[in-house]
């Protein structure tokens, strides 16, 4: 990545950070409210990515050397350590009370090292590459990025440990997104190790380790901005998304449908024939519509076999036909319609398949 | 006034909210909107009829019939249904105390034969009516109850709480 798309990408995160901003009330502020805190995480986010762009550069040249990296590195580890003090804190505040306390006099133990390794010697060297080129540039950043990947894998098995538990599509999404952001800054951090033993072993200092923690950074961000957005739009990706498997169900119950209209006409009770488009946008009505169908020509069949209608019907109906109205009538005998909406379709989902099954294997024995 | 129209002007009077739908107190909420009680009850219908609604010549009552051998969510829909025709004000047939006391001490039937046999809307203008009400309150229901579905429930109430406020922020 390029200068211009790293200030790209500050540029959106400064965007984010204002735009959320209008979330934080007076007294947020006053109690420093876990609102604040997550508005603080974009704030110092959007720090880091600015001063790792072309500000960064502009400060280092005009005012002293490698300012930039002392604001960078120590604002991005109070962006992680405000979520994974959040996140604990969310899990369960008395268990990981002693953690999140460990992990702030981290911080500031670290803040303050990083400080004493730049004015002994940092501001003194030239401007950071991607292979260090001093002992004290190695520390200063082997030391950020070993808490920062620390911090991440105890943001991350906190979710983790949660993900499983949760039975809300959208929580469960968003849980995946903290999830992803936090390992892949964990990955980006391991790169960037990695790229510092460059400064021992010269074999590490390879470009595609460099690209590797640029795209794993880039990525991280995305993330990162995704985890932010409003529930209302993880609402409707997964909407959108379960909608085609929801499809597939639909079209499940319309072979169960269209063995009715095939079979027993006389039966049937209009059944709604959505495009996939029309579908996606409202896939829970239109499943409820089919299965009401379903059951609406269920029972009617039931009605007329009981009566004796239909009998008089089948009796002059080819044997292969009469065949296929009894498997489809076994097949519905054996739906468990009690219970939920959803293990309710599942049940008639089944059935279709079921009765698809049936009829292939039919269709092969006659065709031999 | 077309069918559906008309189906949409009596839904908006309606004015309920469909979050939390259940249908005992939908029903009740219509009755005391137009001052009838509403009193439905699951019966074995006589075959070919899935429900039925007759209205008390006496009382300021309404009866909603409906199968006792369906699945509850198909018992639902035909309560619908039939609360569908009183709202659109379809004609129906009067009964009285006298007839459902002898209904009750199973001296007679109650008159079935004599309401239209199928819930199909192509048979009649008023079955196409009541099944287009008994459609639009059915999507409302389903994208209300969909809404609070996907995003409810958790065990830790908190990290869920806290994942909420990350896109509420």
């Amino acid at each position: 990545m390029n200068l211009s798309s790293k200030t790209w990408l500050s540029v959106i995160a400064w965007a984010f950070t204002l735009f959320k901003l209008r979330g934080i009330r007076r007294k947020d502020i006053r109690y420093g409210s876990t609102a604040l805190n997550l508005w603080l995480m974009l704030f110092f986010f959007s720090i880091t990515l600015t001063f790792l762009g072309e500000v960064g550069g502009f400060v280092d040249a005009r005012v002293i050397n490698n300012l930039s990296n002392l604001i960078a590195y120590p604002s991005i580890l109070i962006t992680i350590f405000l979520a994974t003090k959040e996140s604990l804190n969310a899990v369960d505040r008395s268990a990981y009370r002693r953690t999140i306390r460990w992990l702030g006099s981290l911080l500031t133990a670290i803040t303050t090292v990083l400080l004493i390794i730049y004015v002994l010697f940092l501001w003194k060297v030239p401007e950071f590459t991607f292979v260090p080129r001093s002992i004290p540039e190695v520390a200063f950043r082997f030391i950020a990025f070993c808490f920062g990947a620390v911090m991440c894998v105890v943001q991350a098995k906190a979710y983790l440990t949660y993900y499983p538990l949760e039975r809300s599509s959208i929580l469960r999404l968003r849980a995946l997104m903290v999830t992803l952001c936090a390992g892949s800054a964990f990955l980006f951090f391991l790169v960037r190790i990695a790229q510092l033993t460059g400064y021992f072993w010269p074999l590490l200092t390879s470009e595609t380790l460099n690209n590797l923690s640029v795209a794993l950074l880039a990525l991280s961000s995305l993330l990162y901005f995704s985890a932010f957005l409003n529930h209302e739009k993880y609402q409707q990706f997964v909407r959108i998304s379960s909608s085609f498997e929801r499809w597939r169900t639909f079209q499940d119950l319309k072979y169960l449908m269209d063995r009715f209209l095939r079979l027993c006409p006389e039966v049937v009770s209009p059944a709604p024939n959505p495009s996939f488009w029309r579908f996606v946008f409202n896939p829970e009505y239109y499943l409820y519509c089919m299965l009401i169908a379903l059951m609406d020509s269920g029972t009617m069949l039931d009605d007329l076999t009981a009566e004796g209608t239909l009998q008089r019907t089948s009796s002059m109906m080819e044997e292969n036909l009469r065949q296929e109205l009894a498997q489809l009538k076994q097949v519905l005998r054996s739906i468990d319609a009690s219970g939920d909406f959803w293990k309710i379709v599942n049940e008639y989902r089944y059935a279709g398949q079921e009765l698809n099954r049936i009829s292939n294997s039919l269709f092969r024995i006659t065709e031999k | 006034m077309d069918t559906n129209s008309n189906a949409l002007k009596v839904f908006i009077e309606l004015q309920y909210d469909f979050r939390g739908f259940v249908i005992d107190d939908f029903l009740r909420n219509v009755g005391n909107k137009s001052g009838r009680q509403i009193v439905a009850t699951p019966w074995t219908m006589p075959r070919k009829i899935f429900g039925a609604w007759l209205s008390d010549d006496e009382e300021p009552r309404e009866y909603i019939f409906y199968r006792d051998n369906v699945p509850v969510i198909h018992q639902v829909h035909i309560q619908l249904h039939e609360i569908s025709h009183f709202l659109l004000r379809h004609p129906t047939l009067r009964i009285n105390q006298k007839l459902i006391v002898e209904v009750l001490e199973g001296r007679t039937a109650l008159p079935f034969g004599d309401l239209l046999k199928l819930r199909s809307p192509d048979q009649n203008p008023s079955e196409a009516e009541a099944e287009a009400l008994a459609d639009l309150i059915q999507r409302h229901v389903i994208e209300n109850l969909n809404l609070a579905q996907l995003s409810q429930s958790t065990s830790e109430r908190t990290l869920a709480d806290f994942l909420k406020q990350i896109g509420g922020l």
